[in-house]
């Protein structure tokens, strides 16, 4: 039975695109069913890094929404592109026209379109796992995301702005009775070294911290240009999402 | 998801209604992040001072770090 994953933050540029993308490609690796899913409509950016062109994309996510495709259409197979031996890993990307995303933020979507997005690709394509890449913020749709998953990852820097609204986001997920796993990403070297910075941060949002990663400038200089994952395999950055994906698993299996 | 309000409205009216009504005190929100920012600076300065000590013993030792870093990798 397959699950869905929200992967959110309180800020935007904290990397959940890039986490997400990466994840994705390891968790497919892995011998997985995978789609990832843009789910940052108003500023999408996924297809950048996965190198999928708009003429690969012919239906996007905010096709679906408004009927005008069939959820199937919409979903690209990414694995043979990317050359990922293992596993399966397909593609929902979001439009990045324009007139698309004030079309969305005008109108919204209906709420249950998110479950049906996942139950179709779970129940019809026999997904494993569906990754949300949601936009940052508590807006209604990323919360609706949040408390329709299973599971959900919170992405957090360790940036005074990002802490406050990190608490913050646990402190309204506990209301709804929701608990978001906490992600530290781009922590400073120094501080990733030090074991009591995931228990400081555990004790200070009231959630688990699954993973530490500290910030790499190769990851920065690769500026989305692929998967880093699949060009660095033996790069520490690699490692830590290798072993996000078996904690994530090893959560998704109790 | 909590089950009793859920059914009185739609899941976008629910998460609207839960945060408007949240009274969130701000003042004690600052405090217990300056708090954890305090923590942390802890953290750090005992990693700055672990280092500092590293240092001066393989100055003692006549250990050249950088040897031992370019070794390693």
């Amino acid at each position: 039975m397959g699950i869905s994953i929200a992967i959110h933050s309180y800020r935007g540029g904290t990397g959940k695109s890039t986490i997400t993308a990466n994840l994705a490609v390891i968790l497919a690796a892995l011998g997985l069913k995978i789609v990832a899913v843009d789910l940052d409509i108003t500023s999408p950016g996924l297809h950048v890094i996965y190198g999928v062109s708009s003429e690969m994309m012919r239906h996007t996510l905010n096709d679906f929404l408004y009927k005008r495709c069939k959820l199937r259409d919409a979903v690209l197979d990414i694995t043979s592109h990317l050359g990922i031996s293992r596993g399966k890993l397909y593609f929902i990307g979001s439009s990045m026209k324009p007139e698309e995303i004030a079309k969305l933020l005008k109108e919204g979507y209906n709420e249950y379109l998110f479950k049906e997005v996942s139950d179709q690709l779970i129940n019809n394509f026999g997904i494993d796992i569906v990754l949300f890449d949601t936009h940052p913020g508590l807006t209604e749709d990323t919360m609706i995301s949040v408390l329709s998953s299973e599971l959900s990852l919170l992405l957090m820097r360790m940036d005074k702005q990002d802490i406050t609204g990190t608490y913050i986001t646990s402190q309204i997920l506990r209301k709804f009775g929701k608990v978001s796993y906490i992600v530290l990403n781009m922590v400073p070297p120094k501080l990733a070294s030090a074991p009591e910075l995931a228990n400081e941060v555990s004790k200070l949002v009231k959630a688990p911290v699954v993973a530490v990663i500290p910030f790499y400038e190769e990851v920065l200089s690769h500026r989305s240009r692929g998967v880093f994952v699949l060009k660095h395999p033996k790069h520490p950055f690699t490692s830590r999402i290798i072993k996000l994906a078996e904690t994530l698993l090893s959560l998704i299996r109790r | 998801m909590p089950s009793k309000e859920r059914k009185k409205g739609s899941l976008r009216e629910y998460i609207t209604s839960t945060l408007a009504s949240m009274r969130t005190d701000m003042t004690r929100i600052e405090s217990i992040i300056s708090d954890f920012e305090r923590r942390i600076d802890a953290i750090m300065n005992k990693i700055d001072d672990l280092e500092q000590r590293v240092s001066r013993l393989e100055k003692l030792l006549g250990i050249n770090s950088n040897d031992q870093e370019s070794r390693r990798s």
